[in-house]
């Protein structure tokens, strides 16, 4: 068994040699070259261009393609996503070494890219050439089979016939049948060439010979930027600007799939290389099509879609906050795995928090402040045909206004979120007589309250003529509200009456009052808050509506009950009691995001705004623009 | 469970002499919707008290004997579906019947040129032939330039569709990485799912000016409506040719890797030979979509009813069939509907042909899998 045998490491690590060095190089070269020819397909950068369009243009990707391997790099070196392959190792290293070749190229000779992209191929030819007869000559330590094989061979023999014909009917008069000769001594030539030498040969020189020749034809200008083939027969014709481009896509995939052959030495392993390779550069090319379909759509729609969009900061903020909310979550456990590096498992940590609560931080800023964000921009309409340039912009203003909808929706989300974390509060603490007589009345309350919504629905505010909506609806009305705040305070005040030793105490042996006090208030406020559209009544304190008003009372006692017992967990030891007082502390939240959800269901249901502290809840045009 | 279903159903049908409740539920349900179905056909006024009814049967019947009503519910359902779809077919074939009866051949006139029949493959000698084929004025449907340009389109859509979708699904099946395939193949079945009008669209957008610069063509060309519409056909491609090669089973691939082969040894030897029939499948389930597509391609070419000339010029433009029928139902005459009925009954064959032999190639590699398992 030879040394190359026995570990793919052995052929490719520690004594790297120039052989392959040169060869990851020569794979790089055509994956820029294969991309290259993309760009200039899609005419991104024209095959024309030169001078200093082309040195931005490859300045561009040589930014791109050193910004993408350093931090594919900086991943590997944190072991965030570990590089260990060499051969990909060295293939990055060739893509930026390649690419800072082209470039420098570019700046220094008066060329246009056709003519690099000519170079190109005519320096991928003889890097295979060099490669496939290095290894002939038994310089590098490699295992050829005998023969390249009939795939390749017959891949090559196609390519043959059609470069054969093409070569032929251009040299040839149109009408007479030569170029059918040149197919045929070219299709047959490539295809003996490949499968009759040994494998080191056979699957270099023919296509060594492919891409020389396409290399030539850009080089020598026989196919240039401005040339044109019109057949009289088709309607249409052929020009350098498409044929150059797909010339340098077949050129590339050839020599990029030679290349690697010759990379993993050959022979079987060189073959799954090479193929591997290919499938790779094919999956490459159809995320590149999917994600400029995308980009595509996107680019030219969001600038419309967007036009003239306003928000309120408030509202703005209030969306954020199930992100924020989320950040902080992730960013209570460090991110990734063990084997990440700490430092990037911290920044990945803060990451996400660091950018939403800056974000955040705007917003408020321009709360405080008064002085909206405007980010100005400029899209072109099409107008009879013809384009006109708009000025527009997407601003955050100081508004304090929000949407119902915005509101009830994060807030919502939120109330369910905490409710799927809040485990059970069952069996825990003591239950006075009086809190147990209150939890049996709750449902009852409840239910006489939707029994009667039932009724109005049915026959009306006012049945057989009697004016029962506004006088029994009311009365309910207010009796439920009233006793749903007095719900939502009743832990509170429990707590802080409580007699117990430690405020965590107090805290654990009032539990019950919670569960009562969240969702015995939540279950009630909303059975009455659902019967003032049924019964055709809005009771108001002075200026403000009653039910909004308790349902914000509610979700500040909810949001000092969590408080309370987060100061209370910090003070204590015990495990099951800072068990038992996170679970509160998510109960508390639980009724925060459910009260603040119920005020904007009021103004949603009842059709009247709620303003309160110069904040307010219209009933429409949450923000304002041309939507 | 099963079993005791079709003996209470035997003792209705043979009138035995116990008749349990659930047949009775059963049987009453179905005489309410029949006459519900009934009603809404002939006394459409009385259509919804009767649907009322029927519900209220069928929710007193769903808290009685559940099993039995949603066997019931089931089996309306699906012999509601089959029914619809045969109404259409039926529907299909007998609006199509006059056209061919009226013109029998006709419809399949091969265009003059200089007096002479064009070249089309050697049916011109057997098919009638003229210089006027399509003119609804004088009573001309010739459908043989539409179906060559459905084929033209579709010949290019595969040859787009066919390898690179190959590729990919070799590549998420079989080369990619879980982290990738977790991320490419979710967004390869989301790229299925972007409506044809959109693709159409970006390919007139884009493509249109993209060729017209690239490859001096003066407007809208199969070449167009081929790539676009191989595009649109990839996902497809790739998601049920790497089903096929997933559904290899492991241990065929172990066998191999085994016996000292490498990945791409085994892929070539052992897993394409294995799922070359559900690769197949994935093709031509692909080039099905392809023929059938209308949006993309009606938004693309306008409608034109000239033959290609010469034949394989890609960069000549025609209505394909289904792009014939959404261009021209609108201002269509009695007898060009009669015409488009013909034009959709093709389609509806040809579609319908490679969808079954498709499946009936997937079938028969499961067998085959199974039996070597």
């Amino acid at each position: 068994m030879s040394d190359a045998y026995a570990t793919t490491d052995r052929l490719v690590s520690a004594d790297s040699n120039s052989y392959d060095r040169g060869l990851d190089t020569a794979i790089a070269l055509s994956v820029v070259g294969f991309t290259l020819g993309l760009i200039t397909l899609v005419n991104l950068v024209p095959p024309g261009a030169s001078g200093s369009a082309l040195t931005t243009a490859l300045g561009t990707l040589l930014a791109v393609v050193v910004g993408a391997v350093g931090i594919t790099g900086l991943a590997s070196y944190t072991n965030v996503v570990p590089v260990t392959s060499q051969r990909v190792r060295g293939i990055g290293l060739g893509l930026v070494v390649s690419t800072l070749a082209l470039t420098a190229l570019a700046a220094v000779l008066p060329v246009t890219m056709a003519t690099l992209l000519g170079t190109v191929l005519l320096a991928e030819a003889l890097a295979i050439t060099a490669a496939g007869v290095s290894s002939r000559l038994e310089l590098v330590d490699t295992e050829p089979n005998m023969s390249a094989g009939l795939l390749s061979g017959g891949a090559l023999g196609a390519v043959g016939l059609a470069m054969g014909a093409a070569i032929g009917g251009a040299l040839t008069s149109a009408g007479s049948l030569l170029w059918l000769i040149g197919a045929v001594v070219a299709g047959v030539g490539l295809f003996l060439l490949a499968i009759l030498p040994r494998e080191d040969l056979g699957s270099t020189l023919p296509t060594a010979i492919v891409v020389g020749a396409l290399g030539l034809t850009i080089v020598t200008g026989t196919i240039g930027v401005g040339w044109q083939w019109n057949p009289q027969t088709l309607s249409g014709g052929f020009t350098g600007g498409a044929v150059i481009p797909v010339f340098l896509l077949v050129g590339t995939l050839l020599s990029a799939w030679s290349a690697a052959k010759c990379r993993a030495g050959f022979g079987a392993r060189g073959r799954e290389y090479g193929a591997f390779l290919v499938i790779n550069l094919n999956a490459f090319l159809m995320v590149a099509v999917m994600a400029t379909i995308v980009v595509f759509v996107t680019v030219k729609g969001v600038g419309y879609a967007f036009h003239g969009l306003s928000v309120g900061a408030l509202t703005a903020l209030v969306l954020l906050t199930p992100a924020l909310l989320a950040a902080v979550q992730f960013a209570r456990t460090p991110a990734g795995t063990n084997d990440w590096n700490s430092g990037a498992r911290q920044l990945f940590r803060v990451l996400p928090l660091a950018a939403v609560g800056a974000l955040a931080a705007v917003l408020v800023s321009v709360l405080v402040t008064g002085s909206p964000l405007r980010y100005s921009y400029a899209y072109i309409v099409q107008v009879n045909r013809q384009g006109q340039p708009l000025d527009t912009a997407l601003a955050v203003t100081p508004d304090t206004t929000i949407g119902t909808l915005l509101l009830i929706a994060p807030a919502l989300l939120l109330a369910v979120t905490f409710f799927r974390s809040f485990g059970s509060l069952r069996k825990v603490g003591t239950q006075s007589e009086r809190a147990g007589s209150i939890r049996q009345a709750v449902p009852t309350a409840v239910l006489a309250l939707v029994v009667l919504t039932g009724f109005f629905l049915v026959f009306g505010p006012a049945p057989f003529g009697l004016p029962l909506g506004s006088t029994l609806g009311f009365a309910a009305v207010v009796a439920g509200s009233v006793a749903a705040g007095g719900l939502a305070v009743y832990p509170l005040v429990g707590v802080l009456t409580s007699d117990g030793p430690t405020l965590a105490d107090s805290a654990q042996s009032e539990a019950p009052l919670f569960t009562l006090g969240v969702f015995g208030g939540l279950g009630l406020l909303l059975a009455a808050l659902l019967l003032q559209p049924v019964a055709g009544i809005n009771p108001l304190v002075g200026p403000v509506n009653l039910v909004p008003a308790i349902a914000l009372g509610a979700a500040v006692a909810s949001l000092a009950l969590a408080t309370l017992t987060t100061v209370a967990k910090r003070s204590s030891e015990e495990t099951i009691t800072r068990r038992l007082l996170t679970e509160e502390t998510r109960l508390g939240l639980v009724g925060t995001a459910g009260f603040t959800a119920l005020v904007g269901l009021h103004v949603a249901v009842t059709g009247t705004s709620f303003n309160v502290l110069g904040v307010s809840l219209p009933t429409r045009g949450a923000s304002r623009g041309r939507w | 469970m099963t079993e005791d279903i079709p003996t209470t159903e035997g003792e209705a049908v043979s009138g035995g002499d116990r008749v349990d409740g659930s047949t009775l539920a059963v049987v009453t349900i179905a005489t309410t919707l029949v006459a519900t179905i009934l009603v809404f056909l002939f006394r459409p006024a009385l259509a919804l008290p009767m649907l009322l009814a029927f519900v209220f049967v069928t929710a007193v019947g769903w808290v009685t004997y559940q099993a039995e009503v949603a066997r019931l519910l089931t089996l309306v359902a699906t012999v509601l579906t089959v029914l619809t779809v045969a109404f259409i077919t039926f529907f299909l074939f007998a609006s199509a019947l006059p056209a061919f009866l009226e013109r029998g051949l006709g419809l399949l006139l091969i265009p003059e040129q200089g007096g002479n029949a064009r070249w089309f493959f050697w049916l011109e000698s057997v098919l009638p032939s003229d210089s006027t084929y399509w003119n609804p004025l004088s009573g001309a449907y010739s459908l043989i330039p539409m179906i060559w340009a459905t084929v033209v389109v579709t010949i290019i859509a595969g040859a787009v569709a066919g390898p690179l979708g190959l590729f990919g699904a070799l590549f998420i099946a079989e080369v990619a990485s879980d982290r990738l395939r977790e991320l490419i193949k979710p967004g390869v079945e989301i790229l299925a799912g972007i409506p044809s009008i959109v693709y159409g669209f970006i390919g007139f957008q884009v493509l249109n000016g993209f060729i017209q610069t690239n490859f001096l063509d003066d407007g809208a060309s199969f070449l167009i409506a081929g790539i676009v519409v191989g595009v649109m056909a990839l996902p497809t491609v790739v998601s049920v040719g790497e089903d096929a090669l997933s559904s290899v089973p492991q241990s065929m691939g172990d066998g191999s890797v085994a016996m000292g082969a490498t990945e791409w040894q085994t892929m070539k030897s052992i897993s394409i030979p294995a799922a070359f029939s559900g690769i197949s499948a994935a093709v031509i389930l692909g080039l099905g979509r392809a023929i059938g597509e209308t949006m993309a391609v009606a938004a693309i070419m306008a409608s034109g009813t000239q033959f290609a000339d010469p034949l394989f010029d890609i960069f000549d433009a025609n209505a394909t069939l289904t792009s014939l029928i959404a261009t021209q139902y609108g201002s269509a005459s009695e007898s060009t509907v009669d015409v488009l009925f013909v034009a959709g009954v093709m389609l509806f064959v040809i579609v319908a042909g490679m969808s079954i032999v498709s499946q009936y190639i997937e079938r028969r590699m499961q067998r085959k899998l199974k039996g070597q398992q």
